[in-house]
């Protein structure tokens, strides 16, 4: 059986990943996944009718993500930029920003268009499935494969040019 | 032969036709310290997956909600609707005092803008009413001729004094024309 804090401790951290991924910045993925469990919890007795309260969530997130980037006009390019953390916050990004390769992925993968940088960051960070991508982002399952092969192509382009001519 | 199976599933993963299990064998291959010379350049983008999936959402920055009990996100057995205002607790109230605020206000801005008639004084005496088109027209025609006859006698009022007065300056110039 099924609870809210269960489902928020469940999926806390791919919300929080998910929405990072879209707004590229840290105050606010985290004010978008505590406004999507306030949402939840607002509405959780609606929420017995949902069939999949994860990919519902998924959703939320994306369109609240959207809503903040489309509010303030802003682009996700350099997800660096964005990234304000104190020297006493170490988090995984940290240990990140030292590493010029997984630096250089990341931002690659901001370059993506929304579509095919979600379907990859689904499906190569959070290990979903086809279906639960294509119902996370409200696409079909035929748009999803596409997305991820032309993500996952350009990221190897990218690999492959810096490679041999050292330009990404 | 392991080589070959990798570079199969490498050349399947860019394509976008790998499955999970197959992907995992990969993450698994490249998270391992025997990497062929030939896949080493696509290794930091596998640990760049590992380094992503190990950024966690602070759990001190959930919602702290008032009720402490959990809600269940699956119907109970036995459990049964109450109905709108039961389930919703303080609801009822609010919504009742949303509404007499509502018609309270509704009624006060009403009275201030409502058409009122238009009174002409006169002298303190009697006054004019212009009525709204609204009131009734007999009780407005009445008024009407009312005000009409009001002014009709103040004519005959004007009327008389001033007769009255040449009177009086006609009997004054005959006993100045006798004293002459």
């Amino acid at each position: 059986m099924m609870n809210f804090e269960k489902l928020a401790t469940n999926v806390k951290d791919k919300l929080y990943r998910f929405a990072l991924r879209i707004t590229g910045d840290v105050a606010e993925a985290e004010d978008v996944v505590q406004e999507v469990f306030i949402k939840v919890w607002n509405k959780r007795d609606d929420m017995q009718e949902v069939n999949n309260p994860e990919a519902y969530c998924m959703t939320l997130t994306r369109n609240l993500s959207l809503d903040k980037i489309k509010s303030k006009h802003r682009q996700t390019a350099e997800i660096g930029e964005a990234l304000q953390l104190t020297d006493s916050e170490s988090t995984p990004y940290t240990t990140l920003e030292k590493n010029d390769a997984l630096t250089q992925i990341r931002k690659w993968m901001q370059e993506l268009p929304e579509k095919q940088r979600l379907t990859m960051h689904l499906r190569d960070i959070e290990g979903m499935a086809y279906d639960e991508i294509a119902e996370s982002l409200d696409i079909s399952m035929a748009q999803v494969k596409v997305n991820l092969h032309r993500a996952r192509q350009f990221i190897r382009e990218k690999m492959l040019a810096t490679e041999r001519f050292g330009i990404a | 032969m392991k080589l070959d199976r990798m570079k199969d599933l490498i050349e399947k993963y860019f394509a976008g036709e790998t499955s999970l299990e197959e992907e995992k064998i990969l993450r698994g291959y490249f998270s391992s310290p025997d990497i062929d010379p030939s896949l080493r350049k696509y290794q930091p983008l596998f640990q760049f997956f590992e380094v992503e999936k190990d950024v966690v959402f602070d759990a001190d920055k959930l919602p702290k909600f008032q009720e402490t009990k959990t809600v269940s996100l699956q119907p109970q057995v036995g459990t049964q609707s109450k109905g709108l205002f039961a389930r919703k607790g303080g609801q009822f109230w609010k919504i009742a005092a949303a509404v007499a605020f509502l018609a309270i206000a509704s009624v006060s801005i009403f009275k201030v803008f409502e058409p009122k008639p238009i009174e002409i004084a006169h002298k303190g005496k009697a006054k004019v009413i212009i009525l709204d088109e609204n009131d009734n027209p007999e009780e407005a025609l009445k008024q009407v001729n009312d005000a009409l006859a009001l002014v009709s006698k103040k004519m005959k009022k004007g009327k008389d004094k001033t007769n009255e007065s040449l009177l009086k300056l006609r009997n004054a110039t005959e006993i100045l024309n006798h004293e002459n």
